[in-house]
């Protein structure tokens, strides 16, 4: 907790400045509001350097030099470029999930439709930032272990809401019981993943690469769904 | 037919010795070239090799590594081709096999996967590089993989020929899931340390959920 608390000082960091302003003193404070500014024109910066320039290509002096700040500020602010990132995606992630977290319990039709759905969803917000999602995959090949961690906790809680639907599916008889639901989720992950590259490389537009995971997931769910997935979907 | 003896070193004989000698040495340095940047882009990744580390494990100058490659992504570029052709000729050989379709997916990938990961660290270093190479490098290396989907490709026809799988499928959308998932899972064998026969057995796993709906019964 401690090493996080140090690592990533977010908002609680915040709320424990304001604390701090009234026990300790003024001058504290206020060094911590410095800090929190500072933390946030470096991540700013950041996230600007990776999206035009590329994770690998971009230097802590690159960022400092873009924040105004100094590289030793950098660094008593995040422990390394990785982190930077993985802070990045953190925001990037929980404003993605909450949005389709929201959204899912409106979501109606197949199981299909419903995951389509929320595929769809995230490719419309992913896509809006489609160079930073490109220097993410790359740099999430070389990460160190820590970092692949946070990450996996992170797509863990968005197949979370893949594999609901899946179970909702399970229940009205569409989606056969005795199917593999934790291989089917990663299949439908490491499909839903590669579409980006196809996108950027490609240049498919949203609904190009929504019309292509529909198809895909025509393919995945043949294989998951009972006789009855037809007539399910129509009702 | 009479010929002066003083131009007889001189005649087509004699020439080609020298040219086929500096051609051979040529591909020789290419040759020292590749494998010392083999070795040093699996220790260190792709940025942390450099030209000159490469040339002093090389035993040449940086001058004689810029006579082989452009620069340093031509040189990353040759060894990732190399390997596609060597993973090629593994998947060709594993997909010449008489196997039900299922197992021959299989075999074919579990070719692919014998073969990185006795080279992790370079696959990494291929698979994190593949995200940030210029767009004609890209599009070299999406040939070389259309290349590898081709036999993907090949082995689900002769499963729809055979009767075992649908006719009406797409083969392309088919084979490049395939691709997906197959890729998808060298993840496990980086961070988690999955081993071959692991990697197998979910491929496998995952190719009977991607084949059952292409099923002809």
């Amino acid at each position: 907790m401690g090493a996080t608390a140090a690592a990533y000082p977010r908002e609680g960091r915040a709320g424990a400045a304001a604390v701090a302003l009234f026990s300790m003193g003024a001058s504290m404070g206020v060094r911590e509001l410095q800090k929190q500014a500072t933390r946030d024109k470096v991540v700013e910066a950041a996230r600007e350097l990776f999206e035009s320039v590329g994770y690998e290509e971009t230097t802590i002096r690159m960022i400092a030099d873009k924040a105004g700040v100094s590289v030793g500020s950098v660094f008593t602010t995040f422990e390394s470029k990785v982190d930077i990132f993985n802070h990045i995606l953190f925001e990037k992630f929980e404003a993605l999930f909450g949005e389709l977290q929201r959204i899912s319990q409106y979501l109606r039709g197949s199981t299909l439709d419903r995951i389509a759905s929320l595929m769809s969803i995230a490719y419309g917000v992913e896509c809006q930032q489609l160079e930073l999602m490109i220097s993410h995959l790359g740099a999430s090949h070389g990460w160190p272990a820590r970092i692949e961690n946070e990450s996996n906790k992170r797509h863990a809680r968005l197949l979370g809401l893949f594999r609901a639907a899946l179970e909702q599916g399970v229940e009205t008889g569409e989606i056969r019981a005795d199917a593999d639901l934790d291989l089917f989720v990663d299949m439908l992950f490491a499909v839903y993943v590669r579409n980006y590259r196809k996108a950027f490389y490609e240049k498919l537009s949203t609904e190009a690469l929504s019309a292509l995971t529909e198809r895909q997931l025509g393919v995945l769910f043949a294989g998951v769904s009972t006789g009855v997935a037809a007539a399910a979907a129509a009702a | 037919m009479k010929q002066s003896p003083v131009r007889l070193p001189y005649e087509p004989v004699e020439a080609p010795v020298p040219t086929n000698r500096r051609v051979l040495s040529k591909i020789r340095t290419r040759q020292k070239v590749l494998e010392a940047a083999r070795e040093l882009f699996t220790e260190r990744g792709y940025e942390a090799a450099t030209i000159r580390d490469i040339a002093r494990r090389a035993g040449m100058s940086t001058g004689a590594v810029f006579a082989s490659f452009q620069d340093k992504s031509d040189l990353f570029e040759a060894i990732l081709m190399e390997d596609f052709e060597r993973v090629a000729e593994a998947m060709r050989a594993a997909s010449g096999k008489t196997l039900p379709v299922e197992q021959k997916l299989v075999e074919l990938f579990a070719a692919g996967y014998g073969y990185y990961l006795n080279n992790l660290p370079l696959l990494q270093a291929t698979v994190a590089h593949s995200w940030v190479r210029p767009l004609n490098a890209e599009l070299r290396a999406r040939a070389a993989v259309k290349g590898l989907l081709g036999i993907v490709g090949d082995a689900l026809r002769d499963g729809a020929r055979s009767g075992e799988i649908r006719q009406d499928f797409d083969v392309r959308l088919v084979s490049e899931m395939l691709w997906d998932v197959y890729l998808a899972n060298y993840r496990r064998a980086v961070y988690d340390g999955w081993s071959l026969e692991t990697l197998r057995a979910r491929l496998a796993d995952q190719i009977t959920v991607l084949l059952a709906g292409l099923r002809t019964r």
